[in-house]
């Protein structure tokens, strides 16, 4: 079963208003997938993966989540997303933030197992000592690994990431890959970027998405297609040194 | 304390204990899910249930009770699934009800008699029925909260994010607003329609900047509505003006001391750990 198909788009169509976002969208995600969501800022990318989590019905296509609905599949998907959609001086601190990715359903109570798993998804992420502190007393790059944690405390078989980078610094951010890498041998993961290059050596496949899917498949054959996604050159190394996308571009 | 003497100073002080345990459950939520304004489009739109209850000759307080689930119901769905925008559509149920609330009136033969204290509130002619009242709608409250605690928690905090784990948000999302209905009309006898927001939301303001745990903000908002609610009461009894007024204006005077003292004692905890 490590190859079954755990998440199939067909045909999607997405508008905002009169203005399409994704065009006519198919592609699926495998069980053991680690894949790379690329493509230029208004390329579509996080409306993807709303789609896949059933936050943004499509305006054709069909979306199926472990053979399910969104609604219904993504109970089993860690989410991380891309802008904080919450206020920094809610009563809350990073323990009860955590364990929130643990809801299982209506009046059920959070276990022991729950609060176990939040605990351990916190030292996954080095944050354990701070359980107890309010989100407001935490850096930016403190406040994105809550949310990793957050993501995988669930322990999902699907994990999406949006642009989980942001506002971690570099040397937090290898051992995050690293961190993605580890879980990847649990789960499917999906990362939404636009900087690939300090993800290439991790990933196995690249996805290339500006409105129109430019190309879905293993991160070597994706050069070209990358060129067109952005419409601009792009160097990409496959197996080295971090390296950024949006590089020279020709006058 | 001689005036606790007199029945209607009891069960005035009954009603400031029934009303605040309500608000400073119902009042965290509204503070801290920031629908503060929906609130106060749910309190005026009751006003239409208050004029029903006189057309109809039943005590407005009965017909108002759902004639507000009713506004509250609408605006919740109207600010969810529609495209137009929320405070529209919040302005628009605010003025449709109090409108209707006013025809309502007209067309009641001979005159509205305590639609003054509707408006503005009077703790002290309150009835011991409206009492049990109160009483009910507290229970009602707790039940709730106690039941679906951890998913208003949840929902409150990170709604899209909550959506994905699987909590029917919008479901959970109308209840809430159906217990600020159920608190509204609870708190008109108390303060009147007019000022009710105030005391929904003034006491977990106050509140919210010394905890962030939730149910010591729920605990200590209610306390805190309790408090100050009797303590106004009082003053206006020593200084014979409006209760509802007067409770009011207490509020927002320990509110702006609450500001300071909050900034003083986060300059002397600073001081410390130098």
């Amino acid at each position: 079963m490590k190859n079954s198909i755990i998440v199939d788009l067909k045909n999607i169509f997405f508008y905002y208003g009169e203005t399409p976002v994704l065009e006519d969208i198919s592609f699926s995600i495998k069980q053991n997938d680690f894949l790379a969501i690329i493509g230029p800022n208004g390329g579509g990318k996080t409306t993807l993966l709303k789609i896949i989590l059933g936050l943004s019905k499509p305006d054709r296509g069909t979306v199926k989540v472990f053979g399910k609905n969104p609604e219904e599949g993504r109970k089993l998907a860690g989410y991380l997303p891309q802008n904080i959609s919450f206020d920094l001086t809610f009563p809350i601190n990073v323990f009860d933030v955590v364990i929130m990715g643990r809801y299982k359903g209506l009046i059920k109570k959070y276990s022991e197992k729950d609060k176990k798993s939040a605990l351990d998804a916190l030292e996954t992420v080095g944050m354990l000592e701070y359980r107890n502190r309010h989100i407001s007393m935490l850096s930016a790059g403190q406040l994105q690994r809550i949310l990793i944690a957050r993501a995988i405390a669930r322990e999902p078989e699907l994990l999406l990431l949006d642009e989980p980078m942001a506002s971690v610094d570099p040397e937090m951010q290898k051992s995050i890959y690293e961190l993605f890498l580890e879980l990847n041998k649990k789960m499917a993961v999906v990362v939404v970027t636009h900087d690939i290059g300090a993800i290439s050596i991790y990933i196995d496949n690249v996805l290339c998405l500006n409105r129109k899917l430019f190309y879905h498949g293993p991160k070597e054959g994706s050069l070209g297609k990358l060129e067109e996604a952005y419409s601009c050159p792009v160097e990409i190394l496959a197996h080295g040194i971090p390296h950024r996308v949006l590089g020279r571009h020709k006058k | 304390m001689e005036i606790f003497q007199y029945e209607f100073m009891r069960n005035a002080v009954i009603a400031a204990v029934l009303v605040n345990i309500a608000c400073g459950i119902v009042g965290t939520y509204v503070v801290i899910k920031k629908i503060v304004f929906i609130s106060g489009g749910i309190s005026h739109a009751a006003f239409g249930g208050i004029g029903l209850g006189y057309f109809l000759g039943i005590p407005p307080i009965v017909a108002a009770i759902p004639f507000s689930l009713i506004s509250a119901i609408t605006i919740g769905l109207i600010s969810k699934r529609s495209k137009l925008s929320e405070d529209a559509a919040i302005g628009i149920i605010w003025a449709v009800g109090m409108a209707s609330g006013i025809i309502f009136i007209n067309l009641t033969p001979g005159y509205a008699p305590d639609l003054f204290s509707y408006l503005f509130g009077n703790i002290l002619t309150i009835p011991v029925s409206d009492l049990y009242i109160m009483f009910a709608m507290d229970l009602i409250i707790i039940l709730i909260v106690a039941l679906f605690f951890k998913e208003f928690y949840a929902i409150s905090f990170d709604e899209e994010f909550s959506t994905v784990t699987g909590i029917p948000n919008r479901i959970l999302y109308l209840v809430i607003l159906c217990m600020v209905a159920l608190s509204v009309v609870v708190l008109i006898r108390i303060v009147g329609i007019i000022l009710v927001i105030a005391l929904l939301t003034i006491p977990s303001s106050i509140c919210r900047q010394f905890t962030y745990n939730m149910k010591k903000l729920i605990i200590s908002s209610i306390v805190t509505g309790i408090i100050l609610t009797i303590t106004g009461l009082w003053i206006s009894y020593l200084l014979d003006l409006a209760s509802g007024a007067t409770i009011i204006l207490l509020l927002a005077l320990v509110f702006l001391l609450s500001f300071f003292i909050k900034k003083a004692v986060t300059a002397v905890r600073r001081l410390k750990t130098r």
